[in-house]
């Protein structure tokens, strides 16, 4: 039995199904019925349930791409905040080229999250050197809406970038650098995916911001 | 039975209750209750500190109520008293049955609740205004946590005491339950109950719960009406 | 006005990125700030009286993304020893952890103790309440104004939006008469107010002035500056703060610009006490 419709907005508590139905992200399963765990919007897939958050804090997973800003040095490497719950660390052995010594509390840098423990301790690995960016800008978005600034198999940062000829960084903690180009222009184009997410017309409505 | 003003006995004063009015919290509500102001704000879930406290296999929730020096009759001095750090501690045991908390482990939630201008049952509208506010930030939840008091005035169990009930009243009895649960998770009391009033008394507050948790829906829903992703 | 308030905060750490700061000084070094205003504009600033009737005067000021709360509570006491004819104002602000993920509870800090004392300043200096009119009796009695200001929301530039909270509620205050027995009634009357002082705040970031810092200039700040004028446009209180110097040409332009925006608040101000 199914009672939630697909894009609903749901409520955590919500009744969403009971029976034969799996629950994935933002569902809890409770003595054969699945309910709605955070404030999103319901997508209910054959059999599949979830519900895509509209708020929330990122939870680091294995394998993504972030922003993080340096906030310690430690004997082996650093710590770096990645705009979650919890730090990450980059060791000195896990920086694809040498001269250590040149990252320094308040760098702005891209890694990839290379291992999570169960006890969420983060290890970072950075591609370029120290995959430190310099200059250009960092925006914040809601973490829960990347998906919607990359868009479709990346269409939505490519119009951006098209439009505004900037270097754009997507970091899936919600950390955007911009480097190059119309910056400001780029950034709020970032700002604007953000505050409309969740309303229908997105597309169009950017498209029709950078042109103008 | 005639009340102070004018409402039934099973009648809530008027709520009214806005989710997200803080720009800096991850969480927040603003809720007026009759003529209680009350803010309620979420921040997490964040790094634990102090780091002692921190635990392996969830999230720990700290707790805050704080009353402004303006906000009763007679100036409050600023600063944390007895009843403050109890009624912090009892939001924590409304609260946290309803958290999925092993989500986040070694992580901390923290919850304050600010009364601006008080007018009996503040803690009621401020577990109400916390949990629309950790809704608002995104923390997963098996449900939301709506509270009600009941209480005793001139022989009568009544729903939602005002302040001159309060004040004349031979009881007062604070309630918040989970309702998917059915669980009551704030439970308090003061003044003279028999048995058969205690039950009445639970029963109807349960019942303004209801009400409440009615509220807590139409306040999210009014933040993101229209949301839809395409 | 192009101010977008929807403009998120880094809220992630203490520790503002390298690169927003130099990005925020080069912005400045144009004349040009994040937020599209000139270096001398202020935020939308929304001010709104009576809004707790417990008070006996309050404000609810917002500036960008601040929220601050300002209550006022009337009581009687003794008067200082030095100053035996004088009513007593005492100001205190309290920066609640609910206003920023650093904020701690527990005691007024430095920087909630500075805020308290530069607002504090600007309206005892500027004359602006008449504590002679608060004596009740010489050496005796006289009447105690408690001003605690409630910070709910904290995105830049505290002073300000305290100063004017505060001045706000007291120039709306409505105390209690005092019967024979020194008993407040059920009877009321205005603080004896005749004056409105603004504090008006900047920031130094490279070589540039920034009037109402946002949150995250104020963190990439090398000094700050607050000026406070009345309504005569004397000067009335000011105060430098953090680590950084300015030069003579840059206090003598805060204290004019401070002078002119001063006076447009104060209509702003005038406009909510209607």
């Amino acid at each position: 039995m199914i009672y939630a419709n697909n894009k609903d907005l749901v409520v955590p508590g919500m009744l969403l199904a009971e029976g034969d139905y799996i629950n994935e992200d933002g569902t809890h399963k409770d003595k054969g019925k699945i309910y709605a765990s955070v404030v999103g919007i319901c997508y209910v897939d054959h059999r599949k349930i979830r519900v895509v958050a509209l708020e929330g804090k990122y939870i680091p997973k294995s394998g993504d791409t972030i922003i993080g800003v340096v906030t310690g040095e430690r004997l082996s490497g650093w710590t770096v905040d990645i705009n979650s719950p919890y730090n990450a660390s980059l060791s000195q052995r896990d920086i694809h080229v040498g001269r250590f010594d040149t990252l320094k509390v308040g760098d702005l840098i891209s890694a990839k999250i290379v291992k999570v423990t169960e006890t969420f301790d983060i290890s970072l690995y950075a591609k370029r050197p120290h995959g430190r960016l310099n200059e250009g800008i960092l925006v914040e978005i809601h973490s829960s809406r990347v998906p919607r600034l990359i868009g479709r198999r990346g269409s939505m940062i490519k119009l951006i970038k098209e439009k505004t000829g900037s270097i754009i960084s997507v970091g899936q903690n919600g950390l955007v650098w911009i480097r190059g180009g119309n910056e400001e222009l780029a950034a709020q184009a970032c700002q604007m995916v953000d505050r409309e997410a969740h309303i229908p017309g997105l597309t169009d409505r950017v498209s029709g911001f950078l042109s103008r | 039975m005639e009340r102070v003003d004018g409402r039934r006995f099973d009648e809530l004063r008027p709520i009214k209750i806005e989710a997200g009015v803080l720009k800096r919290a991850d969480g927040s509500c603003y809720i007026e209750w009759g003529k209680n102001k009350i803010y309620a704000a979420v921040y997490g879930p964040k790094k634990v500190l102090p780091r002692h406290l921190e635990k392996d296999d969830r999230a720990i929730l700290r707790c805050r109520y704080n009353m402004a020096p303006f906000s009763v009759e007679e100036r409050k001095r600023p600063g944390p008293d007895r009843r403050a750090v109890e009624i912090g501690k009892v939001m924590q045991g409304a609260l946290e049955p309803a958290i999925l908390m092993h989500y986040y482990p070694k992580s901390m939630i923290e919850i304050s609740v600010e009364v601006v201008q008080a007018n009996a049952g503040t803690r009621c509208a401020g577990i109400t205004a916390v949990s629309v506010a950790l809704a608002d930030a995104g923390i997963p939840m098996r449900d939301l946590v709506p509270s009600c008091a009941a209480g005793k005035v001139d022989g009568q169990v009544i729903l939602d005491l005002a302040k001159e009930e309060d004040n004349s009243g031979e009881a007062d009895m604070p309630v918040a339950i989970i309702p998917r649960l059915n669980q009551i998770t704030l439970l308090q009391m003061d003044g003279k109950l028999t048995e058969q009033e205690v039950e009445q008394a639970i029963t109807l507050a349960m019942q303004g719960c209801q009400q409440v948790y009615q509220l807590q829906i139409d306040a999210l829903r009014r933040k993101y009406a229209g949301a839809e992703y395409e | 006005m192009h101010y977008e308030e929807n403009m998120r905060v880094l809220n992630m750490s203490e520790i503002l990125p390298l690169i927003r700061k130099e990005y925020l000084i080069s912005l400045a070094k144009e004349g040009k700030r994040e937020d599209e205003r000139a270096l001398d504009e202020y935020r939308p600033l929304d001010i709104r009286v009576n809004v707790v009737d417990k008070a006996e005067g309050s404000a609810l000021v917002s500036l960008g993304g601040t929220m601050v709360f300002a209550g006022i509570k009337v009581d009687v006491g003794e008067p200082y020893p030095d100053t035996p004819e004088d009513g007593v104002m005492i100001t205190g602000a309290e920066l609640i952890p609910m206003a920023a993920p650093d904020f701690e509870a527990g005691p007024p800090g430095e920087e909630a103790v500075e805020v308290a004392r530069v607002v504090d300043r600007g309206i005892r200096e500027s004359k602006a309440l008449d504590t002679k009119a608060l004596c009740v009796r010489e050496n005796e009695l006289v009447r105690l104004v408690f001003v605690d200001l409630h910070v709910m929301d904290y995105d830049g530039n505290l002073i300000d939006a305290c100063g004017v909270a505060a001045m706000s509620a007291l120039a709306t205050c409505q105390m209690p008469v005092l019967d024979e027995n020194d008993k407040p009634t059920e009877e009321r009357l205005p603080l004896p107010v005749h004056d409105l002082a603004v504090p008006c705040t900047f920031v130094k970031l490279g070589d540039s002035l920034l009037l109402d810092p946002s949150l995250d200039e104020e963190k990439a700040l090398d000094s700050r500056i607050t000026v406070a004028t009345d309504q005569e446009h004397h000067v009335c209180a000011m105060q430098k703060s953090n680590i950084g110097g300015f030069s003579l040409e840059e206090v003598m332009h805060a204290v004019r610009v401070s002078t002119a925006r001063g006076e447009e608040i104060r209509g702003l101000m005038k406009e909510a006490m209607k």
